[in-house]
């Protein structure tokens, strides 16, 4: 899930992107990628804004703007689903509710634990393992509810940390 | 892993298995990898457009422009600073051929660009590409590292003073609509990317500059094109475009996966053949085939008994080769059903930007969930038309002016399935004026 920088590392790193503030989602995405908990913390805008001198709401409308990028805590394991029609109908909603059932939370809610979230995405680009769950850059494809419930109890064991 | 299969004559995909690291430049080498860059070197800029001509060469994008055309008009654009872009964003639902030349084969996409480069004597190219990958962004820029160490990439490529180019990567936070020139160009400088002013790629692109912009499969088509020669390259396609396609076949095949696939294959080989689709997976037939993306329209499967792939069979029939998505359905799914995951995408990638897109594509949702529910009455089908008439014609950009493809060749080749979602002994909707 990528370290977590000391501040002068991150303010660092920033400062590295204040000539080139047009790469400003390349600078995001990686203080997210190196973020504990895979999102924008409200001192890390401050700070983008600061050095790249753009007003912090120009921060957070990128932030909310593009789906990739998180304003909030993530859970540990973010299980993304496909929910376009090639995906969806062929499994996917199985796999959602099945979801739903054994993690007892609603679709990008995180768990008490903070371990878990499920969360539909359009255009993952593995139609051809539908019904399928990534997580990290794992795909785990042709599922059932078994397999879909294996996966989430392996998870929570940490079986697949090395590999997403 | 995805699928990826290798039909004769795969000029595309010919590496995917061949190659453990494919960022590394030594084995792209010896696998007829900078051929075509070196072929390029030699060329006359006349004479390489030439050979792009020949080639008959249709972007892969799924906006069907001519390329050899775009190059002809970027060469002819004033101005000193040309910009190479590799769009990478691809959203599109049950496509996943960019990301499989992205992270199989990078420096076919690198060389491609490269040979672009050259022609337009540009020197900066950017790779937009989905943060959604990360993994794939690393192994490209592994890929741009090795080519510059190499010296294909950065100044004086290949010796040859004064060729510089260099490829910066900029992550795309994942929007379907960035796939539009309109809405890529602000996301390249930095702002948010939403269609804002009308782009002229040709006149005014990225910062003011003309832009050739591409997908990654048709740049990758470029060394090829250049190594084998125009002509031979069109000898492997078919009579109104040359070469072979990335088809990404999803939805209940037999066999989905990514399949190389000459144009003018019969598309009944495409969908039904043991190396290819394989038919339904389910054993019952297919009851529509949905092609080009979200933006496409549906068709039978007797619709395309005699058809061919190739943009102008699919022209005769009103459909479109897109981005080479083809997802099949058998009669298990209703049509209703299907087109209400489809508005239901056009709602989730709406922009926000116009008030059509914005508002139009959840009203268009609403009403296939109404004829989900059998909860219709009469006058709704009417209306719905109307609605999504209208959305179409006043949406910005080509996102929200597609959205009718699909929902009208639906309502025409199963306009039974709308009807009996209709309560006719209701009273009459009363439709309300735009």
């Amino acid at each position: 899930m990528g370290d977590v920088l000391t501040r002068d590392a991150k303010v660092a790193l920033i400062a590295s992107y204040a000539s080139k503030p047009e790469q400003i989602v390349n600078l995001l995405f990686r203080l997210q990628r190196t973020s504990k908990q895979h999102y924008i913390d409200q001192k890390t805008a401050q700070l983008v804004s600061d050095h790249l001198k753009i007003p912090v709401s120009g921060v957070y409308e990128l932030c909310s703007y593009y789906p990739i990028l998180n304003v909030k805590p993530q859970a540990k394991y973010m299980l993304k689903l496909c929910n376009a029609a090639p995906c969806t109908l062929v499994g996917g909603e199985m796999i959602r509710q099945t979801l739903e059932a054994v993690l007892g939370v609603p679709e990008d809610t995180v768990t008490e634990d903070g371990l878990f979230a499920y969360k539909s995405v359009g255009g993952l680009g593995a139609c051809d393992q539908a019904p399928f769950i990534k997580v990290g850059t794992k795909v785990f494809g042709h599922l059932d509810e078994t397999k879909t419930k294996q996966l989430v109890h392996d998870l929570q064991n940490g079986h697949y940390d090395h590999e997403i | 892993m995805m699928a990826t299969e290798q039909t004769t004559n795969a000029i595309l995909t010919a590496r995917f298995a061949k190659m453990t690291n494919p960022a590394e430049v030594p084995t792209y080498v010896d696998l007829a990898g900078y051929q075509g860059l070196q072929k390029a070197t030699t060329l006359d800029t006349a004479v390489l457009l030439n050979e792009l001509e020949t080639a008959g060469l249709i972007s892969r994008s799924g906006t069907g422009e001519n390329i050899a055309a775009q190059w002809q008009a970027l060469a002819k654009a004033k101005g000193q600073t040309k910009y190479v872009v590799c769009n990478a964003n691809e959203g599109e639902p049950g496509s996943f051929k960019d990301k499989a030349l992205i992270q199989k084969d990078p420096l076919a996409v690198i060389e491609g660009m490269t040979i672009a480069a050259y022609f337009l004597k540009a020197s900066q190219g950017y790779l937009y590409v989905q943060g959604e990958f990360p993994e794939f962004i690393e192994n490209f820029a592994t890929a741009l590292n090795n080519a510059k160490a190499a010296h294909y990439l950065g100044t004086n490529i290949l010796g040859i003073p004064g060729f510089n180019f260099d490829i910066q990567i900029m992550v795309s936070g994942g929007g379907y609509v960035e796939n539009v020139a309109d809405a890529m160009i602000p996301a390249l400088e930095g702002r948010v990317g939403k269609p804002g002013r009308k782009v002229n790629l040709v006149k005014r692109g990225l910062y003011g500059a003309p832009t050739l912009v591409h997908d990654p499969e048709t740049f990758a088509n470029i060394p090829v094109i250049l190594r084998l020669g125009g002509s031979a390259y069109r000898d492997l396609g078919a009579k109104d475009a040359g070469g072979t396609i990335l088809v990404s076949l999803s939805g209940q095949f037999q066999h989905p996966g990514l399949y190389e696939v000459a144009l003018g294959t019969p598309v009944q080989d495409i969908l039904y053949q043991a190396d290819y689709g394989g038919g339904s997976t389910t054993g019952k037939p297919f009851k529509f085939i949905h092609v080009g993306g979200q933006a496409g329209a549906l068709a039978t499967p007797a619709q395309l008994v005699d058809c061919a792939y190739t943009y102008s069979d699919f022209h005769a029939q009103h459909l479109t080769i897109g981005c080479g998505v083809i997802v099949a359905m058998d009669d298990s799914v209703g049509v209703v059903d299907y087109l209400e995951k489809v508005a239901a995408f056009y709602c989730a990638e709406s922009c926000g930007k116009c008030l059509a897109g914005r508002v139009g594509s959840v009203r268009i949702k609403e009403q296939l969930q109404k004829f989900q529910r059998h909860a219709g009455v009469p006058g709704d089908l009417r209306y719905f038309a109307h609605t999504v008439d209208h959305v179409a014609e006043r949406s910005l950009c080509p996102v929200g002016q597609s959205i009718g493809n699909a929902i009208f060749s639906g309502m025409k080749l199963f306009p039974d399935e709308f009807k009996q979602s209709i309560n006719w002994d209701a009273p009459e909707t009363k439709e309300v004026p735009w």
